[in-house]
């Protein structure tokens, strides 16, 4: 049974759809940089998650907050209020106000591997994600679309993911997880506005909270 | 004295050499680890061989720690590292490697028992009927962001207990993480990469440190020639013994050249010849033949402290050829073989005490000292065969030397001891001694710590620290022992120790534990797990949960008829640490729980004696102990070897004059320690044996001194002072060793021969033999 193994890599990939939407700002480039450093990326998403053995799909929405270089803060507000940290400190999850999980770098293997490519995602420089996922842009003008694919699906570190797409305009409006055997998340992204706003007090004690 | 002895001896010291010819021919192994030269502790067999199998895992392990600032750098410099010591054979696993199934066998040996493996965390919120918490975690892992739950594992484990316990499990050295499949961790735009290895063979052996150290220094070099920037940090046992293995050779040969050119140059001065420089070297050199080759018979290897004092022996055995010499300025003793006779006596009651002096050694229960004894009995032996069977047959018929200048000077010492005219000078150098004595006795200071007595080379000792510092890890010695009957009974015995740990580790008493039932609960906290999920968890939760998240297929959870046991665990990746926990023998369950930084022993003690079967065991410590111990027993052996002695000194000399004799050398090692201490050295083990050499040495001159008479009563002082010098000179030199042991040693023959010396005509003075 590969439980741990599935328990981290799914954590990531669930990471890696979300750190693909910043950097495919601009039809046509998407390459280009829209959020820069010190800018906050806020918004909410929809989440509906297929899993083999549920009668309907898991639904989930909430708010998220995306700080380049710091790390991303995901809120559900339904069905019940739960927030998880991502740093590179590692992982945190807070459920009715008590951590329910606390997952240190150190316990999460490729971590900092995906921060480097999700800093550089979010400086606009695509190279690192073309090393690890084939990218195929579908379509371009204003509203685009690609699809990545693990270039060695036989790595075990990509045996938890079919193929990843991601649709958007300006910001990234979609990301579709494929995790083969009928497993889907699908992700949507309502409301997202980027500005210098600075993070509140609560939000940066979440980021301490996971640094400790 | 005759010539068939000659040729006798002859045969002897060729038999000899041929034997060493041919162990030479096979290696000769060279012990360097000082821990060898003591015993076993008898106290506790059982504790002590888990200890010595404890000692003995952690000195064949060795960690490098390869930085550069590109990762891909220093993880492909680490690999090539890791790959050329196993292809150098020098190295059997390379621990921080990933096994790229070690998840997955991991994974597959816990899975079936997952519903009876709680996390501390989880057993605690089920033990206070939150069982809600548990839902809650399941439901956030399952609605967040990178769901990782699938329906198979969800029919499984519907809690997700499994992950929970994963993630509950210990994993040393947190600094690093799992990079590409290599551990490491990044300082200041470097990464480090790990790379720990075991070696395949014994650290301490000579052959093998050879082997290992220029396996690593060859591929070093090489990965820097590619990669300049490279830095390579290491630490080990090991290292530290190939030094110091280095430094006695290195040391061997420059004191043993040293004092040997510095001991030639003194003869040629003193008797204006080659002649007795060509002798002494024979006398020298048979005996260190046959003291080397005897000891590589009886012991079969030869350890390197031993060594360096064989070769120091140099300077005793020269004593006799010097006496003989001395002959030379005696004009009543014109001819080798009247100059023999003259001296025989006095030579060999002298080697008689120096071989009482030596045996009480081979009764002492250290396997190194009885070398060390063996060494020096042979040695002294073969030199006085030497001298005594072929210097009338070597030394053509030389006439006396007549240089009064030096018999003068020699003379004079004598008349310290014996001229009323010098009392005052005489008492003013007894008082002084003693006043000397008496002040250092306030600064006398005794250190038996062994953390002190292998002198550590600065070097290695600081990037040890530096990759202490990085990893936040180090290599304690301290852990705590767990005995019960079974295993059963040291997995329950040690989740007795775990909340105290916790607590003590709150407290800031150590950084942190780690222990086979963190690993593996025992049997019966499983059955309380498997009721307690099953009453906590599954009935007041499970089918709400279920309803909540719409899961309608069947499950799967329930619990095998077995318990998950230590041996069920794969030794793999973590879990490799497993087999260091475990330190069962045959009829004997035996844990550990390795301790981090134990910054408070006695709390940690006192919290160990709270649980039955529990101790706090420090293995630095219990060396510590041993040498204070044995430092007592070698006080002793000394006034042991003197009462030893007695009989044959009152057999020679009678009652009055036999005590007599031996009073210089007693008041020499009474006074040697506080004068040393005055020189800031501290007192240990070795200086305490070295005192008995300075007792036996200074015997030799106290015999000399009342062997002799009249007018040959300044041929004996330049004869003792001549062995003094030479003596001085071969140990004068051992007191620069950087070889604690060998440093200590050196100074308290420094200080105890000169006071022997000084005091020497004080046994013979005014005294005329019947």
């Amino acid at each position: 049974m590969k439980a741990r193994r599935r328990f981290l890599w799914s954590l990531i990939f669930g990471i890696a759809g979300m750190s693909s939407f910043p950097f495919a700002a601009s039809a046509g480039d998407i390459a280009t940089q829209t959020l820069a450093v010190g800018q906050v990326l806020r918004g909410h998403f929809m989440q509906e998650r297929k899993l083999a053995g549920f009668a309907n799909p898991l639904k989930s929405s909430g708010s998220f907050v995306l700080v380049p270089g710091t790390g991303l803060i995901w809120r559900g507000e339904k069905p019940f209020a739960n927030t998880t940290v991502i740093s590179s400190d590692g992982i945190l999850q807070i459920a009715n106000n008590q951590v329910s999980l606390r997952l240190p770098a150190s316990r999460l293997p490729g971590l900092s591997h995906l921060y480097v490519t999700l800093g550089a995602a979010v400086s606009g420089n695509i190279k690192p994600l073309q090393q690890t996922f084939s990218v195929t842009q579908q379509s371009g003008g204003a509203q685009w679309k690609i699809v990545l694919k693990p270039l060695h699906p036989e790595n075990a570190a990509m045996s938890q993911i079919k193929s990843l797409v991601l649709a958007g305009g300006k910001f990234v409006d979609s990301v579709e997880i494929d995790k083969g055997g009928g497993d889907v998340d699908q992700i949507t992204f309502l409301d997202q506005h980027a500005g210098n706003a600075d993070l509140t007090a609560d939000e940066k004690s979440l980021f301490q909270a996971l640094h400790k | 004295m005759s010539r068939v002895g000659a040729w006798l001896w002859l045969v002897v010291v060729a038999a000899t050499a041929i034997y060493l010819a041919v162990r030479v021919a096979d290696g000769i192994t060279l012990d360097s680890n000082i821990l060898a030269l003591l015993p076993h502790a008898e106290r506790d067999a059982a504790a002590q061989s888990i200890q010595d199998r404890i000692a003995d895992s952690f000195s064949r392990r060795v960690v490098f720690l390869v930085g550069d600032a590109s990762p891909a750098k220093a993880a492909s410099a680490a690999q090539a590292l890791g790959n050329a010591l196993i292809q150098s054979g020098t190295v059997t696993a390379i621990t921080s490697k990933l096994d790229p199934d070690a998840q997955r066998k991991m994974g597959s040996a816990y899975f079936p028992y997952r519903m009876g493996l709680l996390s501390d965390a989880d057993r605690a919120h089920l033990l206070a009927d939150n069982g809600q918490a548990l839902v809650s975690r399941a439901l956030s892992m399952l609605y967040g962001p990178g769901g990782f739950a699938d329906g198979k594992l969800l029919a499984r484990d519907p809690f997700l207990l499994m992950p929970a316990y994963f993630l509950s499990l210990p994993v040393p050295q947190s600094k690093f993480s799992f990079e590409d499949g290599v551990l490491s961790l990044k300082e200041n735009h470097l990464t480090y990469v790990l790379v720990s290895v075991d070696l395949a063979g014994n650290p301490y052996a000579t052959k093998f440190q050879a082997a290992f150290v220029s396996a690593v220094e060859k591929t070093v070099a090489s990965l820097k020639a590619q990669t300049p920037d490279l830095t390579v940090l290491r630490t080990g046992a090991i290292f530290y013994a190939h030094e110091g293995t280095e430094a006695a050779t290195n040391e061997t040969s420059l004191i043993g050249v040293a004092s040997l050119l510095a001991i030639l140059a003194l003869i040629f001065f003193v008797f204006r010849g080659l002649h007795p420089i060509l002798l002494g070297f024979v006398a020298i050199g048979t005996g260190v033949l046959c003291a080397f080759t005897g000891t590589l018979f009886v012991f079969g290897q030869v350890h390197a402290v031993a060594l360096l004092l064989g070769v120091s022996l140099i300077g005793i055995s020269v004593d006799y050829s010097l006496q003989y010499f001395c002959e030379y300025f005696d004009e009543t003793a014109p001819g080798p073989q009247a100059r023999i006779k003259r001296v025989f006596p006095a030579i060999a009651i002298g080697l008689s005490a120096t071989l009482i002096g030596y045996f009480t050694l081979l009764l002492a229960p250290f396997p190194g000292l009885r070398q060390v004894a063996v060494v020096s009995m042979l040695g002294l032996a073969a030199s006085f065969l030497t001298v005594v069977l072929w210097y009338p047959v070597l030394d053509t018929n030389r006439g006396p030397v007549r240089d009064v200048r030096i018999l003068r000077f020699a003379a004079f010492h004598w008349k310290l001891w014996e001229a009323p005219a010098l009392r005052v000078a005489r008492y003013s150098i007894v008082a002084g001694c003693l006043v000397c004595a008496v002040g250092g006795t306030f600064l006398l200071k005794v250190d038996d710590d062994v953390r002190h007595m292998q002198s550590l080379s600065t070097p290695l000792r600081s990037q040890e620290r530096e990759i202490e510092r990085l990893t936040g890890s180090s290599a304690g010695t301290q852990f705590i022992l767990v005995r019960a009957t079974n295993e059963q009974g040291l997995l329950q015995s040690e989740e007795k120790l775990m909340p105290l740990l916790v607590r003590a580790k709150q407290d800031g008493a150590l950084d942190g534990f780690t222990a086979m039932s963190q690993f593996v609960p025992s049997i019966s906290r499983q059955k309380e797990n498997r009721t307690l999920i099953q009453n906590k968890l599954v009935t007041p939760h499970l089918a709400a949960y279920l309803q909540q998240i719409g899961y309608t297929q069947a499950l799967n959870y329930t619990p095998p008829k077995t318990f998950l046991k230590p041996a069920d665990l794969p030794r793999v990746g973590p879990l490799s640490l497993l087999s260091l926990l475990d330190m069962s023998s045959q009829g004997q369950a035996a844990h550990v729980v390795m301790l981090q930084n134990v910054k408070n022993a006695a709390a940690i003690e006192a919290l160990a004696e709270k649980v039955p079967g529990t101790r706090l065991v420090d293995l630095a410590d219990d060396w510590s102990r041993l040498f204070g111990e044995y430092r007592r027993y070698a006080i002793a052996v000394p006034v042991l070897s003197a009462l030893l002695m007695c009989p044959l000194f009152c057999w020679r000399y009678g009652w009055r004059r036999g005590l007599r004799v031996l009073l210089p050398p007693l008041a020499a090692i009474a006074l040697t320690p506080p004068i040393a201490a005055l020189a800031g050295v501290a007192f240990t083990f070795f200086n305490a044996m070295a005192l008995i050499l300075v007792l036996s040495v200074g015997v030799d001159y106290s015999v000399f001194c009342s062997e002799t008479s009249g007018a040959r009563k300044p041929v004996t002082t330049l004869g003792i002072a001549l062995a003094a010098l030479c003596t001085i000179l071969s140990f004068g030199m051992l007191a620069l060793s950087s070889v604690f042991a060998v440093h200590a040693f050196g100074v308290t023959m420094l200080i105890g021969i000169f006071l022997a010396f000084l005091f020497a005509p004080a046994a013979g003075s005014g005294a005329v033999r019947a």
